[in-house]
């Protein structure tokens, strides 16, 4: 039997350079979760690195002490990626935000993974350059917490996912050993080429919840700010005449101007409409509504909005003005960016669970959302859905009272993920909501957990996240 | 685990504390568009630990109500040790109070004895000399020293009572007296409160002291009920907002721009008009219930100053976000160096804001709120451009033009 092992304490981090160490208990109450429903963890210590060298030696000595090490940016996240559900260290890596360099030639932005969206936004601005993909909790998310757990949603249908924003890395692994990916792992090169020299090992890092290594740099590709921005929504009968549509402009590839897309069902639309104009009878309301945000060259805008609408008018849709006006150029002129964040109009947190789709399943997304309100009447059920270059990604938001209602609210959710994959509808950001469902995937998550055997011998780096066997720490090694 | 009603101090925030997003824009947002830098003065300035932050103060009180054991002592070092901007509360997109939660803690740490003597202190002071820093009661009037004003008998009537704030009649007596000199040239007639003045009781309420604020309160408002005025005018921005529902004050700015607009009062420049950066007090933010930038003191004095000829902010508009300077809250008395280092980052914020943007050399700093003056000035280099009240600013830079009157 294995016996449990002292803890060992976090005194002597005491001893390390450029870092701020918190071990008050009061101090650690703020560290226990992020956005997500996951149950929260309590860690032991936060340390708040300043340089890359300080966070190398916080792994060695985690790594030495076998102590849980679960690396935080914003901590906005709703997969429970950050939570400390096994204690240890919560690596505040927010204090590491500095842009280390702009360079306009190569089309790179270098930063340290602290950096905010909105701070990054603003120093690119003046060189009339930005990034291809932010999250919509631009103002405190992070770069290192948006490449760790693959962000999405504007930016999306011209560029897919953060991921494929990432021109190269740099990563702190469990035990101390500093590793650049892409052209820069050549000494003295730096970062222009993300594919090249062998397999892609930048890959391995992105939407890994901070698993396998942990981010200390990130190099993101430029793209010149936009001349225009305009909004535009459109109204359909059904969930089929909308995939009809968004299929269509995806395959027609008019998505290079479009800076988010999202469609949302009736409920929203009905509450939107009715807030807006409470004269306005909303019977004959549509049953979906799409949202497009444009931005490029103003002709360009244009003429792909002339194609987008025909194409809408061969779906059985049409513009739908008052919901641009009652919502979404509203949400756009103010730069609120939560867009599909129902728990924005709601004023609530809410339980989220985020899944990938092809196009083609949207109206067996929405099945699913119809089957989880008949079985779940009690939470309110909010579906957000984003457009991608290809595919989409659905969102399922559960309004919940988490004084009441927390655990039930997650067993809501859960079943929902399974109704979803049954469906061949994938969990998108897993952390820890949808470890579960992820071990269920034997072949990719036998290979993932003999990478972290590799990587991560001793298991530190966030333990319980994507699945990942959690060796207890704290416990001496098992014998076989 | 215990129930939310074994801990009535929270019982009003329970939307808060169990339906926060957990965004984290009350930690730290950055955010051109709403020309928000950072949100949080007390973690840029003192420490980065997010318990001092609006998400923190939702954490601890969660994990209080949850009945977790937490140290008392570190649980009122936090508590107290907020500037109490506010800006937390405005950033949050759904509309929850860290900050309110945060006063419901400091008076419940208060109830338990358990509130740090520095903040103890400035209980004391205000019940025993009637001002914060516990300065001699007897001292209050000591700038209006001579001025007619002061004699006043509370049976005549009069247009304006003049109420300086403790912040001007202690730590900034220019900016009294500069206020006196513009109001008396407006040729209104002003009287003073003289012994019947004393705290309003603004900054016990925002330590969470709030039976003794309300004392105060009462006791300015029972000293100005035997008065017969047209305007109740203040200096102090925190004074404003403790007196708005029981005596509808009216601040200097409020007063000059309208005074500047019905041509009551005239002013031309003494020499060419200068370069400012507004220094925005957060209590003025506080006060303004809107959304919108254009609806505070902070924005009225952009206006009042542009409408001089002055450049402002290097024609910027001021931030409904700014970082609090350092002034407020328990900062001062709970961390000194930190409450200077806020200080110093303000001022070197607006330098650098001006150098940037090219439009010369910063002649000096104005703010509307004398706390705020008083800890500026305190803290600035010598190099550093000088700071103004508004009215020792216009009396520096500007005299009335008499005959226009
Ligand atoms: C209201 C709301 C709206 C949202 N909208 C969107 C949206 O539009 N699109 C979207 O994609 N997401 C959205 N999110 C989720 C989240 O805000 C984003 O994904 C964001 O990019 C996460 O960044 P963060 O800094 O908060 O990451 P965190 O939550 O701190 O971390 C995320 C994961 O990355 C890991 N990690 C963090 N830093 C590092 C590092 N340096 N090295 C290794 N691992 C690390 C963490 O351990 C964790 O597993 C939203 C969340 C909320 C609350």
């Amino acid at each position: 039997m294995n016996k449990p092992k002292e803890k060992p304490g976090t005194a002597s981090l005491n001893s390390l350079d450029d870092i701020t160490l918190f071990t008050d208990p009061v101090d650690l109450t703020s560290y226990r979760r992020d956005a997500s429903s996951a149950s929260p963890g309590k860690p032991d210590a936060v340390v708040r690195p300043q340089t890359t060298d300080a966070v190398v030696n916080i792994l060695k000595h985690a790594n030495k002490d076998r102590v849980p090490v679960y690396a935080r940016g914003g901590a906005s996240m709703y997969a429970g990626g950050v939570n400390p559900q096994a204690g240890g260290i919560v690596l505040d890596m927010a204090g590491l935000d500095r842009i280390l360099d702009i360079d306009l030639e190569r089309g790179i932005v270098l930063c340290q993974p602290g950096v905010r969206f909105g701070a990054l936004l603003k120093a690119l601005r003046p060189h009339g350059q930005t990034v291809g993909l932010v999250p919509s909790t631009a103002p405190s998310a992070t770069v290192g917490g948006a490449v760790s757990s693959h962000a999405l949603g504007t930016g999306s249908p011209q560029f897919q996912s953060m991921g494929d924003q990432v021109a190269g890395l740099e990563v702190v692994l469990a035990n101390g050993d500093r590793v650049q990916t892409g052209s820069a792992a050549a000494p003295g090169t730096g970062h222009f080429q993300r594919y090249c020299i062998g397999p892609d090992l930048t890959g391995l890092f992105i939407g890994a919840d901070g698993t396998l290594g942990v981010i200390v740099a990130v190099a993101l590709w430029l793209h010149p700010l936009p001349a225009a921005r305009q909004t535009t929504c459109y109204g359909f009968p059904d969930a089929k005449s909308i995939e009809k549509c968004l299929l269509d402009i995806q395959a027609r590839e008019l998505v290079n101007n479009i800076w988010y897309g999202g469609a949302y069902e009736a409920p929203a639309v009905k509450t939107r409409i009715s807030q807006a104009f409470p004269d306005k009878p909303l019977d004959d309301l549509p049953s979906f509504a799409l949202a497009i945000d444009f931005r490029g060259e103003a002709h360009h805008i244009e003429e792909d909005e002339t194609q987008i609408a025909a194409i809408v008018k061969n779906c059985n849709g049409e513009h739908f003005p008052d919901f641009n006006e009652a919502y979404f150029n509203k949400l756009r002129t103010d730069e609120i960016y939560w867009y599909s964040y129902a728990g924005f109009f709601a004023l609530s947190r809410c339980a989220i669970l985020m899944s990938s789709l092809p196009t083609n399943k949207l109206s067996t997304f929405m099945t699913v959302i119809a089957k989880q309100r008949e079985d779940y009447p009690e939470y309110p059920l909010g579906a957000a859905i984003v457009m991608c270059r290809r595919g989409l990604h659905g969102g399922v938001l559960s309004f919940y009272d988490e004084a009441t209602q927390w655990q039930s609210a997650n067993a809501a959710m859960k079943q929902c993920t399974d109704t979803l994959v049954k469906a061949g509808i994938v969990p998108y950001k897993s952390g820890k909501v949808s470890a579960e469902q992820v071990t269920g995937f034997s072949a990719y998550a036998s290979l993932l957990q003999r990478l972290k055997s590799e990587l991560d011998p001793n298991g530190i780096l966030s333990p319980g996240d994507l699945g990942l066997v959690q060796k207890s720490p704290y416990l001496a090694e098992t014998t076989p | 685990m215990t129930t939310p009603q074994e801990h009535p101090f929270l019982a009003n925030f329970l939307k808060d504390l169990y339906h926060c997003s957990d965004c984290g824009y009350c930690v730290e947002a950055i955010w051109e568009e709403r020309n928000i830098d950072h949100v949080c003065s007390t973690l840029q300035s003192h420490s980065p630990g997010l318990a001092y932050s609006g998400q923190g103060y939702i954490s601890t009180a969660r994990a209080w109500i949850e009945g977790e054991d937490l140290p008392l002592e570190s649980v009122a070092e936090h508590a107290f040790t907020c500037a109490s901007c506010g800006n937390c509360e405005r950033i949050c997109p759904i509309g929850m109070r860290p900050m309110a939660i945060n006063r419901a803690l400091r008076s419940e740490l208060i109830a338990r004895d358990m509130a740090p003597n520095s903040i103890v202190q400035i209980q004391e002071n205000v019940i025993n000399q009637q001002n914060p820093a516990g300065k001699p009661a007897v001292d209050r009037y000591n700038w209006a020293a001579g001025q007619e004003a002061l004699n006043s008998s509370a049976a005549d009537p009069t247009d304006i009572i003049y109420l300086p704030g403790c912040a001007s009649a202690y730590s900034r007596p220019q900016e009294a007296q500069a206020t006196l000199r513009l109001l008396i040239a407006s040729g209104q007639s002003v009287q003073l409160l003289a012994d019947n003045d004393h705290c309003c009781g603004a900054p016990l309420k925002e330590l969470g002291f709030i039976t003794d604020a309300g004392t105060s309160a009462n006791q300015l408002s029972a000293s100005l009920a035997q008065r017969h005025y047209d305007i109740l005018l203040t200096s102090g921005c925190e004074c404003a907002n403790s007196l708005a529902d029981s005596a509808n004050p009216t601040s200097f700015v409020t007063w000059l721009s309208a005074a500047l607009n019905d041509k009551q009062l005239s002013l031309s420049s003494k020499n060419t008009l200068p370069h400012v950066a507004c220094i925005e007090s957060c209590q003025a933010t506080i006060s303004s219930q809107a959304q919108s930038a254009g609806d505070n003191d902070n924005h009225a004095l952009h206006q009042v100053l542009s409408g001089l000829g002055v450049t402002v902010n290097g024609g910027e508009p001021t931030s409904r976000y700014a970082l609090c300077c350092g002034a407020s809250g328990g900062m001062p008395s709970m961390q000194p160096a930190s409450s200077e280092e806020m200080a110093k980052a303000r001022i070197n914020d607006a330098v650098a804001k001006a150098n940037s943007a090219d439009h010369g050399t910063l002649d000096a700093l104005v703010s509307i709120d004398p706390r705020c003056v008083a800890h500026l000035a305190s803290a600035r280099a010598d190099s550093d451009p000088p700071v103004y009240g508004l009215a020792e600013f216009i009396d520096n830079f500007f005299t009335v033009v008499t005959e226009d009157v």
